[in-house]
């Protein structure tokens, strides 16, 4: 197939030289399996050595190259040029919602701190806490079918991108974070869902989520944010109503 | 950390806005529908009468106290979209404004309720 080129248009910013970020334009020749993150590296390679970008497996697993693409969050492995107008500019920049660290490299700490503070990894109960390593922990598929989804997160950052309510209140846990929190909740091994209950019943919590919905149409995996967010909500809900009548 | 963190009563308002939701998405339209039909002339049953039974005005409160609910927590988190802050002042008027407007339906729809069986007699002459 005949190569065909698309002008990409690029959000740079060197804090050592820029003042703001400012639009560059490339041409990148392309053929039908060219992945954005393969122009990216072909501008790398060939048209502007110092562009910075995070990457790393190629293949929506490790959720390091997640950037704005036309406006809308993605991942830049996963982005095919074949599926844009190649008559028209493609606009690639850095992930929204989140502080530009230099050119399409962000500071993703905010998520991190969230994603830390609701303990996402499984809190045995008391009975389990000793229990010898030889031992294994029984789960049935329909168990494990409860968090499945919410368990395919890579931590990208997409959602937090597009999320409406975390642009405005940046307190907000976030859809990932939130969506973990459910998943270590619901799973039958963990033991932690009362520590997790006090953040996520918080205002910042799962009742800054209105429901847009924005996380679970960009997310790269599949996974469904808002869902895990609105079951999350019920969870908090009925743990307010057992504690009204029984506080601690 | 976790200690101090402070619990939100969102979980009232959510439950009563899904509540509402509920309501508004399935008697709602059917009462409209009645209604409509009456005006029309279509004489199928009538809305007054429905109140004179207990259960009738009861559906009836639920289906405004419902609405009422449903709808001012929605435009109090649209309140963004229409470029307006939110701020406690919008909380306490939208909540305040769905309570006192369920007070007053539910004196209206149980008020009427209770004069037309005759259990209170509002008549000016002795």
């Amino acid at each position: 197939m005949a190569e065909k080129t698309m002008k990409i248009s690029v959000l740079r910013y060197r804090p050592e030289t820029d003042t703001e970020p400012h639009f560059q334009d490339f041409d990148v020749p392309f053929h039908h399996e060219t992945s954005l993150l393969e122009a990216l590296n072909y501008i790398k390679d060939f048209l502007a050595p110092d562009l910075s970008f995070r990457w790393s497996c190629r293949m929506a697993v490790c959720g390091s190259c997640g950037m704005m693409i036309n406006g809308v969050p993605g991942l830049a492995c996963q982005t095919f040029l074949r599926d844009y107008d190649e008559t028209k500019t493609l606009k690639v920049e850095p992930l929204a919602n989140f502080p530009i660290e230099r050119d399409l490299v962000v500071d993703i700490s905010d998520m991190i701190e969230k994603i830390e503070r609701i303990k996402p990894y499984i809190i045995p109960s008391e009975k389990d806490a000793h229990k010898p390593l030889t031992e294994s922990y029984i789960q049935t598929p329909q168990q494990m079918e409860l968090y499945r989804q919410f368990a395919m997160c890579i931590n990208c950052g997409c959602c937090y991108a597009a999320c409406p309510q975390y642009k405005i209140n940046p307190e907000f846990i976030g859809p990932a974070a939130l969506t973990l929190a459910y998943r270590y909740n619901v799973d039958t091994r963990d033991a932690g869902a009362k520590e997790r209950l006090a953040h996520m019943s918080a205002e910042e919590g799962v009742w800054s989520c209105t429901f847009v919905g924005a996380c679970s149409k960009v997310c790269p995996k599949g996974v469904d944010p808002a869902s895990a967010i609105q079951l999350g909500k019920k969870q908090s809900a009925i743990d307010y109503v057992i504690k009204m009548f029984k506080p601690e | 950390m976790s200690s101090k963190i402070r619990r939100s009563d969102e979980p009232v308002y959510w439950g009563l806005f899904g509540a509402g939701g509920m309501v508004v998405g399935m008697a709602l339209p059917a009462l409209l529908i009645l209604m409509l039909l009456q005006g029309l002339g279509v004489n199928c049953f009538h809305y007054f009468s429905l109140i004179s039974h207990w259960w009738g005005a009861l559906a009836i409160f639920v289906i405004i106290a419902g609405c009422l609910w449903h709808g001012l927590h929605r435009i109090y988190h649209s309140l963004h979209d229409l470029l307006i802050k939110p701020t406690p002042l919008h909380h306490y008027v939208l909540y305040w404004g769905a309570l006192v407007l369920t007070v007053l339906a539910g004196v209206f729809v149980f008020g009427y309720y209770l004069i037309i069986n005759g259990f209170l007699n509002l008549s000016l002459q002795q």
